[in-house]
Order: C-alpha cells, then structure tokens, then sequence
C-alpha cells in the first residue's frame, strides 16, 4: 500500500498530489528532472528486483555511476567496483550479465551498485521479499554494518516484520487511512488493536521473544 | 450525439497533446546528441541491432521485388515492344519511391519494434527508473545511441534494397526473359539522376529513419511498465511509424517534385 | 564494454557494404561525377525541341559524349538548349547540333555533326546549325496531305 511510491517520491522519481517531499533540506516536488540530478547523487537506491541493466554485465553496471559522474579511470572503476562486491559477499562475477545471476546474488548486485558512489542516503525496496532466510540475513547484516561504519541513513520498505523490528530506529506503518509512526519498542508496548494486528504473528512472536530475552533492538535503520 | 462530439474533442486533445509530448522528447533527444554517446560500445551494439541485424531480410526482399518488378514490367513493356525501357522504369520507380519506403517499413517491422520493445521491457523492470536514480539521463543513456543508429542504418539499408533489387530485375528480365544486359544498364543508368533521383532517396530514407528512431525510442520511453503496455507500445510503433513513412513520402515526393 | 569482435566486425562490415551501395547507386547509376571531369558547355538554339529533356545524352557518331544540361525559352521565344561535353572535343565551328530520335519511339537525344572547319568551338559558343526535333504527327500529317494532292 504506497510503499514503493513512498519510496520513488523521496527518489523524486514521482511526484505527490499535493504536499510537500524534503530530502535533505532540498524540496523535490517542484523540481525538473535535472534539477533533481544533485539531489540524487546522494541518494543510493535499492529496486525490489535490482533494475539492473539487463545488456551490461555486473562490472559495467555497478561501473556505470562511477563513468558518468566521476573521472575515474577504468582500472580505478574495475578497483572499486571489486571492493565493493566483495563487501557485498561476492568474487569474480563482473563478467556475468544480471541474467547469469541467482535472485540473492542479483539483489546483492544491485546493493554494490546503489552503496558504489557512498551516498548518504539509501533507499531499499523489499529488499528482503522472495530471498531464502540466509540471504535475508545477509542482507539485514549489510545493511546493518552500512549504517552502523558509514552512518547511512538507510530507509527500508518491508513486509518482514521481524527483519523491521531487529532493524529500525524508526517505524511508519501504513495503513489504508493514515500511517503510525514509532520506535519499534514503542510499537511493541503498544495496545493499539491496529498496530498489534499490523504486526502480524511474526512480529507479535519476535516482541513476545524479545521481552523475555529483555534485551532492547540492536541499531539498525532511521527515517 | 454530445457524448459522441466530447468524445471527439477528447480524442483531438489528447492527439495533439501526444505531439507536443513526443515534440518534447524529440527535442530532447536532440539536446542529448550534443554530449557524445557515453561508450562508442553502446553506438556499435545499436548499429548492430537495428542495421546488421536488418541486412538479411532487406536484401532478401529487395532481391525479390526486383524479381516481381522485372517479371511484371517486361511482360508488359513486351506488348508494346518497349523491353528497352525496363531498365528506366525499375531504376526510377525503385530508386525514387519503392525503396525507401518499403526499406522503411521493413526496418520498422524489424527494428522500429524490438527497439521499442527492449526499451519497454526496460521500463517495465524499472532499468530506466535505475539510472534516473543514478543521475544518468535515459534519453542521453538508452535511446540517443538507437536513434542515431536507426537514423544512420536506414539510408545504407535502402542502398542495399534498390542495388540488391535493381540485381533482381536484372536476373528475370536479362537472364530469364532475354534482355540484353547492356540496354538493361544503360537504360538504368541514362534515366536515374543523382541530383533528382538518388538525392530524392538518400533524403527520404534518412528522414524515415529519424521518424522511426524517434518514434521507437519515445513509444518505449512511454510505454506501461507491464508486458500489455510493452505490447502495445510495440504495436503502436509499427503502426504510427509505417503511417508516418507513407505521409512523409508522399508529403517529400510532393515538395520535391515528380 | 564487454568486447564483441565478431559483432563489431560484422557492424563494420554492414556500413562498408551499405556505403558502396551507395557509392554504386550515386556514381554509376546516378551520375555523379565526383572530381568534376573537365566539362565544357555549349548552346543551341531550336525552333522545337520535341521530346527532348533534361539530361538526354549528346552523341557524336552514335558515341556519348555529354548530356543536356538546361533547357530555356529565350527572348525569341526560341527553345535555348544547354549541352555539357566532354572539353577536348575539336568540333569545328560549323558543326551542327540536331534532335534526333532513338529508334521510332525511343527517347530523344542530341546528335553533333561535324562540320569542315579548322577553327573549333570554345565553352560557351553556339551551334551555328541546328536542326529541330521531327515530329512523327507532322510527319504524318505531310504524308496524308501529299497522298491526298497527288489523287
């Protein structure tokens, strides 16, 4: 419900109907595509199924960004380009097109691309849905790590509430009619029937655990 | 009868909306020509695409209207003994008006569609909303580099077309019908003129070649990001793009003079 | 980019074969000549041109040797004909231009014949002689005609 157009709209990928979008002290609502262009610099986005570029392969879509905007001489991007899939748990797979690659890997890919400029602030959509467990992990300790060594402000959508509630510092839950917004241990005290129900069994299940471990959420992500 | 007349307002509205949106993008598919494709790569894959991968079925169609244009034309000339005049007639007719045209209207069933294709399936993936978000323009990133090849591939196909049917004709009416192979190129070549003629082509099927680039690259740039929406998107430049080429023929064989 | 010999190969194979296409369709076809041979043009003027049109070839001896290069009205009203032949040609200055037809139907071309001068013409002179287009109706209607008086 809205949650990927919430996401394009702070990307400014869309425009809202009425109201405001402010990303940075920037407001993005009236501005042309090209003047959204320094706005985007720093903003890294995640796409739910990657959106890489089908015809190039990993090296020269994570290289893509780093060619456009920057001087850096094809060693230098082949460089970086492996530093950064390596922190993204993958070797030597530059040379293989998105289609070579399994679903995890692609999403890891896409990770490589959207951190590859060191942006301020990045956008995930479901990045956790149709992952196995593992790679679920994987990607919530990346995210994680991202936030906690660089300081990124890392905005994740996500039906996983567990993963949300391990994660954030901040909550928004959308509903049909309006939103709630919170700390995850604010939602877990709360005895609003909507929120409790929004939970759903995995996230009643995981609060139910963490209060009997008494051990408040680790860092994770802040809006 | 009111809704009928709304209704026809409507469509006239979101008609001449529909060219001032693809004004725009053309407009800025030409701004986009002045900053140099980001890799040559992308311009040579285009080429590939939209003119290598044409090459067969147009030579092969060309080859084959000659034959056609050859088997009709010298039947019919032989009923007024004018069998000399074949050459004249296919050179003319081939170079001026059959060639860019169904040069054009082949290259846009073969590559006007699947450029618009490719470009909509990368929408639909949201390929084209990824780079926007790596500030990278889609219109200098994706279609500048098909346009142009699209622009620059239609002209040499068309040569290829007429060379390759002028042979046909030659096959059915010199080797077939008995012609003599000198009266049938002499003829061609006393009757064709390059400022007239061979310009007239080169003109016309350069700027089908601009229509079709533009008209594929933009249908996909707009296109719903859904499989129906690239469906459609797809149909919808084969369809505007061959009218567009019929229009424009006739609109350049008009200014130009018969 | 990934490289791909093979397609850029075949890519630049594509625009090599189209440009000689082209090459063939402009230069033989067409007529273009590139390095501009040296050309000089002459003038003739007719009372009829018939048939004749712009780049109808110019024969000396059934060879061609140029092409029609305009066809104007003067100020008395007389066909004035552009010809552009090859320079180098000595016709003398009392060689005559004639419009002559290739077979019965055929087009309609230029034919020079030579006259007996030494002094030969220069670009831009004038045919002294020149002899108009026969038109095959006229022809024909003379014919009826005479037949008719001889009766």
């Amino acid at each position: 419900m809205g949650k990927s157009t919430l996401l394009r709209m702070i990307g400014g990928l869309q425009r809202p109907d009425s109201g405001a979008v402010v990303v940075a002290g920037h407001s993005l609502e009236k501005k042309t595509e090209k003047e959204l262009w320094p706005v985007r610099m720093g903003i890294g986005m995640l796409f739910q199924n990657g959106a890489l570029l089908d015809s190039m392969t990993v090296l020269e879509n994570i290289g893509s960004p780093l060619r456009e905007h920057t001087r850096m001489s094809s060693d230098e991007i082949r460089e970086r380009v492996a530093a950064v899939l390596s922190s993204v748990g993958l070797d030597n797979v530059e040379s293989l097109l998105p289609r070579h690659l399994s679903g995890g890997m692609l999403r890891r890919v896409a990770f490589a691309r959207a951190i590859v400029r060191e942006p301020d602030i990045l956008l995930c959509d479901e990045p956790f849905s149709g992952l196995d467990p593992l790679n679920v992990t994987r990607i919530e300790e990346l995210l994680m790590q991202l936030n906690r060594d660089l300081g990124l402000t890392v905005v994740v959508t996500s039906h996983h509430m567990a993963s949300s509630l391990r994660m954030a510092d901040q909550m928004i839950l959308l509903r049909n009619h309006g939103c709630t917004a919170g700390t995850p241990e604010a939602f877990a005290a709360s005895d609003d029937e909507q929120v409790t129900e929004f939970l759903g069994e995995d996230g009643r299940a995981y609060l139910a655990r963490l209060r009997e471990l008494q051990n408040g959420p680790t860092t994770g992500s802040r809006v | 009868m009111t809704g009928a007349i709304r209704d026809l307002g409507t469509r006239s509205t979101s008609l001449v909306e529909g060219l001032g949106r693809i004004s725009n993008f053309g407009g800025a598919l030409v701004a986009s020509m002045l900053k140099p494709p980001s890799r040559f790569g992308f311009f040579v894959r285009a080429l590939y695409d939209a003119g290598v991968l044409s090459v067969a079925l147009v030579c092969l169609s060309g080859f084959t209207v000659g034959m056609v244009l050859g088997l009709q034309l010298y039947t019919t000339l032989a009923r007024f003994g004018a069998e000399e005049g074949l050459g004249a007639v296919v050179g003319l007719s081939l170079i001026r008006e059959l060639g860019p045209v169904l040069t054009g209207l082949l290259v846009t069933g073969r590559a006007g569609s699947a450029m618009t294709a490719e470009i909509g399936a990368m929408k639909a993936t949201e390929q084209l909303d990824g780079l926007r978000m790596m500030a990278i323009d889609p219109i200098h990133f994706v279609a500048m580099p098909r346009a142009i090849a699209l622009a620059i591939s239609m002209p040499l196909l068309n040569a290829l077309f007429i060379t390759l049917s002028f042979a046909g004709a030659y096959a059915v009416g010199v080797s077939l019908q008995g012609l003599d192979g000198g009266v049938y190129l002499s003829g061609l070549e006393n009757a064709v003129r390059f400022g007239e003629d061979v310009g007239q082509s080169l003109l016309k099927s350069c700027i089908f070649g601009i229509l079709l680039g533009l008209i594929a690259t933009y249908k996909g740039h707009t296109c719903a990001p859904d499989s129906a929406g690239v469906a459609r998107a797809t149909t919808s430049t084969v369809v505007t793009a061959s009218v567009c080429i019929l229009m424009a023929d006739y609109m350049i064989t008009a200014l130009w003079g018969v | 980019m990934q490289s791909h010999p093979a397609r850029d190969l075949l890519v630049g194979l594509f625009v090599l074969v189209g440009l000689i296409a082209l090459g063939y369709l402009s230069l033989q076809v067409g007529g273009l000549e590139i390095a501009g041979a040296e050309r000089m043009v002459l003038q003739a003027t007719f009372d009829d041109i018939g048939g004749l049109s712009v780049r109808a070839p110019v024969r000396i001896a059934g060879v061609r040797v140029g092409q029609v290069a305009s066809i104007n009205l003067d100020e008395d009203l007389r066909a004035e004909v552009m010809l552009e032949v090859n320079s180098g040609l000595d016709l003398s200055i009392d060689s005559s231009a004639a419009i002559r037809t290739s077979g019965l139907l055929g087009d309609q071309f230029i034919s020079v014949e030579l006259g007996a001068e030494d002094a030969v013409m220069k670009e831009g002179e004038e045919f002294s002689f020149t002899e108009s287009a026969l038109s095959i109706d006229k022809l024909i209607g003379q014919f009826v005609h005479n037949a008719g008086v001889s009766d």
